[in-house]
């Protein structure tokens, strides 16, 4: 589908002089997860200096491994915003080429967030349609990222309420039971992930969702701050709060990688 | 810094999604689109039909009015008048040059500017007025929602005053105040202040004591609540539970309990829980003994014995379980 055009072929991007070490360390890799997100050669090598802006304008959120992290989200982001851009103004195929950038981040982010008994593909559809359909909502195109969050946040909680309504309604057990996670999912059975499932399924959603965004995606402060519209002060307490919680919950599922002198144990003897 | 020491676990817990999975739930994504822009029955009119009407509307003297405009499943393209192009799928009728009547479905005006045209799009419940600009009206079970491309246009929806929509901007008029609770279900992409200010508009056109305009006060409270305004949903759940409206009662009082516990803490949370408590809510008698262990530990160690009582969920029955140990071992209860 993006086969690029032999005659108008942009020069690799490793052929590009580069204007630092990192750029020369990480140009090659950024090009190619652009294309791996549907982006054309040519769309590639135009959006690499703007991914290669953003991601070093804050070098110190370079460090500690979180390189790959924030260069991928930057390519992301920056790809995202002329597609939305596109789609504002009634692209469709634009629309669709967005849908194939997220859909597997939107399904990450659902499974996730979806807590037992409501199903984390049933959000996805639900988020996706919303893309399809009222992506006229986006008001800064380059925050298509916060505002597919957002979507995503308020689907989990709507299918939330509904999935509470249903179990009050006699003999719909079975719409009930066709909610849940796909059978076939071998890796839910095992049971240490049931274990931290339901660590994180005694978390508050918004415990869980930093822990996600925090740990999993591994973004900078500065990227939560944007994402999510909260002070930092706001957020470190926050993110405090998350990672006591689940490291309480973990210790009572035993999950905690290290014994704790405040096992149950003490506090009993 | 070193590592947080469960990031790794988290990471190991998340997983991706696989190939089936995501052609699976992206098919059921396009299904449910295609359902959605399905036309109703009613409106399955053939296509040659539409092309007759067409032609006839367009041979048809522009003094003759009304003139039809019809369009099943395909946009259509009429000029209402020199300068106003109308495309449209739905129905609806130009009542005069200078008015169309729509009914149902979607219609996209473009009037030429600085020609001093005067248009207006009339709906049952809104009045879309309009010099130069493009903008789009559609008509479903839930109102009239007019989208501005270019220009600015003024609404004015039934029982409220005249509103300007600019470009880039929509605006919704309600069928009925029930249409603003099922907008907020069926729009997960709603931005909190977007469904406040429809929720707003919803509950100025019902009144006290109606089952729209309390569900409505509900909506409000929670979206208040879940776009971190804690200090207006506070405000809003006492006002609700203090008029004694017995609508959904115990989901308001937990928020007014949260929303008072991230504001003001365990002083202004205690009486919302004290009652949530005496009608044996499990995690308000848990949060209400946390909140008196220090002073008054022997009846926080009821509580939460009360609270095992309730078969909590195996993660929070441990959890209960440790405080109340804790107090136990210090000597307030046996």
């Amino acid at each position: 589908m993006n086969t690029p055009s032999h005659q108008h072929r942009a020069p690799p991007a490793a052929q590009q002089a580069p204007t630092s070490l990192f750029e020369a360390r990480w140009s090659d890799q950024v090009h190619a997860w652009l294309r791996e997100l549907g982006s054309t050669e040519v769309e590639a090598t135009r959006l690499l200096p703007r991914v290669m802006e953003r991601a070093t304008a804050h070098p110190e959120e370079l460090a500690g491994g979180k390189v790959q992290g924030v260069l991928r989200r930057a390519a992301l982001d920056i790809f995202s915003a002329g597609l939305a851009q596109a789609a504002l103004t009634g692209d469709t195929h634009a629309t669709h080429r967005l849908l194939d950038a997220w859909q597997v981040e939107i399904l990450r982010w659902c499974r996730w967030q979806c807590p037992r008994g409501v199903s984390h593909e049933d959000v996805a559809q639900d988020v996706m349609v919303a893309v399809l359909s009222r992506l006229h909502a986006l008001r800064e195109p380059e925050r298509f990222r916060a505002w597919l969050w957002g979507v995503t946040w308020r689907s989990v909680q709507a299918r939330k309420r509904k999935a509470w309504f249903w179990r009050w309604v006699p003999g719909d057990l079975e719409r009930q039971e066709s909610t849940g996670a796909s059978p076939d999912d071998s890796y839910e059975s095992s049971e240490r992930s049931q274990a931290v499932q339901q660590a994180l399924e005694a978390l508050p959603p918004e415990h869980r969702q930093l822990l996600w965004l925090c740990y999993v995606e591994g973004q900078t402060r500065r990227e939560l701050v944007d994402l999510l519209g909260i002070p930092e002060g706001t957020l470190n307490r926050r993110l405090t709060a998350a990672r006591r919680a689940f490291e309480e919950v973990a210790r009572r599922h035993g999950l905690d990688p290290e014994p704790s002198p405040t096992a149950p144990e003490v506090l009993h003897g | 810094m070193a590592e947080w020491k469960h990031a790794e676990l988290l990471r190991e817990h998340a997983q991706d999604p696989g190939e089936d999975e995501i052609l699976r739930v992206r098919r059921r994504a396009m299904e449910r689109l295609s359902q959605r822009h399905r036309p109703p029955v009613w409106a399955l009119i053939p296509a040659s039909a539409l092309a007759l009407a067409a032609l006839a509307w367009l041979a048809w003297p522009q003094a003759q009015a009304p003139q039809p405009l019809a369009s099943a499943d395909t946009w259509a393209q009429a000029d209402a008048r020199p300068g106003v192009q109308l495309a449209f799928h739905g129905q609806g009728q130009v009542s005069s040059p200078s008015v169309v009547s729509w009914e149902q479905g979607e219609l996209q005006v473009e009037v030429e500017p600085n020609r001093g045209i005067e248009f207006r799009v009339e709906t049952a419940e809104a009045s879309i007025r309009v010099v130069g600009t493009v903008f789009s009206v559609d008509r479903s079970s839930l109102g009239t929602s007019v989208t501005v491309a270019r220009g600015e246009v003024e609404v004015t929806c039934q029982d409220e005053p005249a509103h300007a929509v600019a470009a880039g901007e929509a605006w919704l008029c309600l069928r009925s105040p029930a249409a603003a609770l099922h907008w907020a279900d069926s729009d997960p992409g709603a931005q909190p202040a977007a469904i406040l200010q429809v929720v707003e508009r919803g509950l100025a056109r019902s009144s006290q004591g109606d089952p729209v305009h309390d569900e409505l006060e509900v909506l409000r409270i929670q979206t208040l609540a879940q776009s971190g305004r804690q200090e207006q949903a506070l405000e809003a759940a006492q006002a609700h539970l203090e008029r004694g409206a017995p609508h959904r009662a115990e989901e308001v009082r937990q928020i007014a309990a949260r929303a008072a516990m991230d504001t003001q803490g365990c002083p202004a949370a205690a009486p919302h829980l004290e009652v949530l408590a005496a009608d044996d809510n499990g995690a308000a008698l848990v949060l209400l003994a946390d909140c008196i262990t220090d002073e008054e530990p022997a009846r926080a160690g009821l509580l939460l014995e009360r609270a095992l009582t309730l078969s909590p969920p195996a993660g929070q029955a441990a959890a209960v379980q440790q405080r109340l140990d804790a107090i136990r071992a210090g000597g307030a209860i046996e």
